[in-house]
């Protein structure tokens, strides 16, 4: 039993007693050491601590105790808190602040029904990024293809799960980071609606659009994370109280029954993404399509959203360290300090106005299917890409799809899709209502089952 | 047609203390650079026309 195998079938030869939490624990940290080289995808291992917490769960499991996630080791990015360690959120000054007292809620809950925390990965500075090259960590690659960007904010995240050091992990999505690094480097993902799982004890990026999330490389792996992480944290103002509400139960029903239609217009998009997205059409047999109401003005208000909170959650730090910042997210936040109020408040009602329209739109669609990215992982270093007939921006892109229905809080799953011939994968979204994670997670399953969505271990880290 | 900008540096000189934020000046032309997409985006939204009674949503609730 290896950290290249699932969740799935961890849990189930910890529970039978085939293997032991510990012996999959010794081979996760041999593989890490190995890998996280190459990728660049881990900054903290928990060498001592993630050990004794198998032998903990081996002992729980011996006293006849259930354990969903028995043995399954898991990553978090590192604006996790972890306990006895600086929480770095990606930056140079948060790792010179004073060790974490405590876990994040979710570290503690997933370590309850049984997950072993293995460490803290790289990602961009403060979560302000898409791209994973941190200045001060390096640069994360991706495992498919080790010259290009591994996406991000969670980029370490994305690597570690693609590279088969982890089956999953946790991140954070604030305008589409987890989704953008799953797309990118080929993993399952599911960003929650707003509200959905508790954030405490995480480093925010803009807290009006922060999302904690969870990454795999199977849908089933992702549903098991995704449930054991639910519940209510009243410590998190964001959080809204609502009954568990698993999924794991449910996947199998796939797209039977649900209404889906495909956005079009703004999210079109071009060459190999417009591919995919008929390709994915056709195999689930969608005729239907839809246009996101003020796509653009979403992807612009969200875009002021998140440099205002970020600017107003850093003014200290600005003022009296700006020189430890990577320099182009110090522009960014630079700015964001110096926006008029009118915008921030226009950018917050229509805000309010997006939602309704998107609400209407779920009053006759169950699930709407977007791409994630418009490109597939450009090199690392790589400034502007084309993007059919047009040359964009990479950084300033790359979150060209996923920024509006963060606008909105919508549950959205990303989905990893491999097409014949090409070594880096793409992604799609399964954006569904609030509270209907269910829904995007069995459209997932449905596209896994297709054999169109797929997220194997990147070759070259599966056989070692 | 393009939005009309404002100028750029007179908008960072002016504001920049206000804040108390000091923007060497190898970062300028980054923070300007930020600015000016920051007011383009702005411009969009302000076509998007909004009722009165339409409420901010800084908190969000599904």
């Amino acid at each position: 039993m290896k950290s290249t195998d699932g969740a799935a079938a961890i849990v189930n030869a910890v529970a039978t007693a085939q293997t032991s939490a510990r012996s999959v624990m010794v081979e996760t940290l041999a593989r890490i050491e190995v890998n996280t080289g190459r990728t660049g995808a881990f900054t903290d291992v928990l060498k001592e601590r993630a050990p004794a917490t198998a032998d903990g769960v081996d002992a729980d499991l011996k006293a006849g105790k259930k354990l969903p996630l028995a043995g399954v080791p898991f990553a978090v990015a590192n604006a996790f808190d972890l306990k006895g360690i600086a929480t770095r959120a990606g930056s140079k000054i948060g790792r010179e602040g004073l060790a974490a007292t405590a876990d994040a809620a979710l570290v503690t809950r997933l370590e309850a029904a049984g997950a072993i925390c293995v460490g803290a990965a790289n990602m961009d500075e403060f979560g302000l990024g898409h791209t994973g090259e941190n200045p001060h960590d390096g640069a994360v690659h991706n495992p498919h293809e080790l010259a290009a960007i591994a996406g991000g904010a969670p980029a370490g995240l994305a690597a570690a799960i693609a590279g088969g050091m982890v089956p999953v992990g946790l991140g954070l999505d604030s305008d589409g980071g987890l989704r953008i690094a799953a797309s990118l480097s080929g993993v399952f993902a599911i960003k929650p609606t707003y509200g959905r799982l508790s954030r405490v004890g995480v480093f925010p990026v803009a807290p009006g659009l922060d999302g904690a999330g969870v990454m795999a490389r199977s849908v089933e792996d992702l549903t098991l994370a995704y449930d054991a992480a639910q519940g209510v944290d009243v410590a998190d103002p964001a959080m809204v109280k609502r009954p568990l509400e698993p999924v794991s139960g449910r996947l199998e029903r796939g797209s039977a029954g649900l209404r889906i239609a495909i956005a079009d217009g703004d999210f079109a998009g071009a060459g190999d993404v417009r591919q995919m997205m008929d390709e994915i059409g056709k195999r689930l047999e969608v005729m239907r399509r839809v246009t996101i109401p003020h796509a653009q003005a979403a992807l612009a208000a969200a875009h002021l959203i998140v440099m205002a909170e970020a600017a107003s959650l850093h003014a200290e730090r600005l003022r009296t360290r700006p020189a430890d910042f990577d320099p182009a997210v110090f522009d960014r936040l630079a700015a964001g300090s110096l926006l008029p109020a009118q915008w921030i408040e226009r950018a917050q009602r229509f805000r309010r106005m997006f939602h309704e329209q998107m609400l209407a739109l779920f009053s006759t669609i169950d699930v709407i299917l977007a791409p994630a990215t418009p490109m597939r992982a450009p090199r690392l270093g790589q400034k502007s890409a084309r993007v059919g007939t047009i040359e964009v921006p990479v950084r300033q892109s790359l979150n060209s799809y996923t920024a509006a229905f963060s606008l909105s809080g919508l549950p959205v799953a990303a989905v990893p899709i491999a097409m014949e011939g090409q070594r880096l994968p793409l992604g799609v979204q399964a954006i569904a209502a609030p509270w209907r994670e269910d829904f995007a997670l069995r459209i997932a399953r449905e596209l896994e089952r297709t054999g169109l969505a797929k997220a194997p271990v990147a070759r070259g880290f599966a056989e070692e | 047609m393009a939005p009309k900008l404002p100028d750029l540096d007179q908008w960072l000189d002016a504001v920049a203390p206000v804040v108390k934020l000091d923007v060497a000046a190898e970062q300028r032309a980054g923070v300007r650079d930020q600015l000016k997409t920051a007011a383009k985006l702005a411009a969009l939204l302000e076509k998007v026309p909004l009722k009165d009674e339409t409420a901010a949503a800084a908190v969000y609730r599904a």
